[in-house]
């Protein structure tokens, strides 16, 4: 399982979304509606024996939706980060069969704003965990 | 001398190397004992009987319909197979025990928040061989 094809993989899937602006990897500037795919707290090899399993822990996946005092920006982050439904990222992530890796859940998503250019964005960040063989 | 990692473990079950889906696993090789003490002693007596044996394992579930625990090991429930474990992987005059066992268990869990995993349970039966690896 290789860290780029599944950063890549995920940037593919979320491009599926309406109105947003995929980065494969944590990119210079952005803008907004945006999704980035950052990188995961660790790659914890060993699973199982000889090499058959490792495990991207907490792999990022960022989105900035629009101005936090804006409505449509509260609209489009709660449709991404439903449990289901068209813009579900969780949703869409399930769904997909992946090649890059055996499995990508995501666990979690938390809410926050970032400071971009003097102008606060709402955002949020999608935490997945990602399984896959070691081998290959 | 020198430590030796688990994940170079191999476990064969009736030819089957699943050991790319084992994180556990466990032999155990033992003896019965008999109280052989007479009168006129200060202290009980023991000697040793019949070996015995156990052996689990477990690990992560893989859905691959031909080489997959569940494929592998599920049809073998109540059969006598042979067991080969080799605690520090495959190669020529490596440490081996292989033995005959009745997989007396096959179980899978479906923890919601993790992985599905499978375990496994034998009774080994009669004498382990501990040639190494030619």
């Amino acid at each position: 399982m290789n860290l780029a094809d599944v950063m890549d993989e995920v940037a593919t899937v979320m491009s599926g979304l309406t109105r947003i602006n995929v980065h494969a990897v944590p990119p210079g500037s952005i803008t907004p509606p945006a999704g980035i795919v950052g990188y995961p707290d660790s790659i914890d090899f060993d699973q199982t024996y000889g090499r058959g399993v490792d495990q991207i822990t907490d792999l990022s996946i960022w989105v900035v939706t629009g101005k936090v005092t804006d409505k449509t920006a509260r609209d489009r982050v709660a449709a991404w980060s439903a449990g289901s439904g068209p813009e579900s990222i969780k949703a869409r992530m399930q769904a997909h069969t992946w090649i890059s890796c055996d499995d990508l859940t995501v666990t979690a998503v938390t809410f926050s704003t970032v400071d971009i250019g003097g102008q606060e964005w709402l955002a949020a960040e999608f935490v997945a965990t990602v399984t896959g063989p070691g081998r290959a | 001398m020198a430590v030796v990692k688990s994940t170079r473990t191999v476990v064969i079950v009736d030819g089957n190397d699943i050991s790319e889906f084992c994180s556990e696993s466990g032999p155990e090789r033992g003896s019965n004992s008999e109280d052989v003490t007479t009168y006129g002693r200060n202290a009980e007596v023991y000697a040793g009987t019949l070996l015995t044996g156990a052996f689990s394992a477990s690990g992560w579930y893989d859905d691959d319909e031909t080489d997959g625990p569940r494929a592998v090991l599920d049809p073998l429930v109540g059969q006598t197979v042979t067991i080969q474990y080799r605690p520090e992987g495959t190669g020529s005059g490596l440490p081996q025990w292989t033995f005959d066992a009745v997989i007396t268990k096959y179980a899978e869990s479906a923890p919601v928040a993790g992985h599905r995993t499978w375990s496994l349970e034998t009774q080994p039966s009669d004498e382990w061989d501990d040639t190494p690896q030619s």
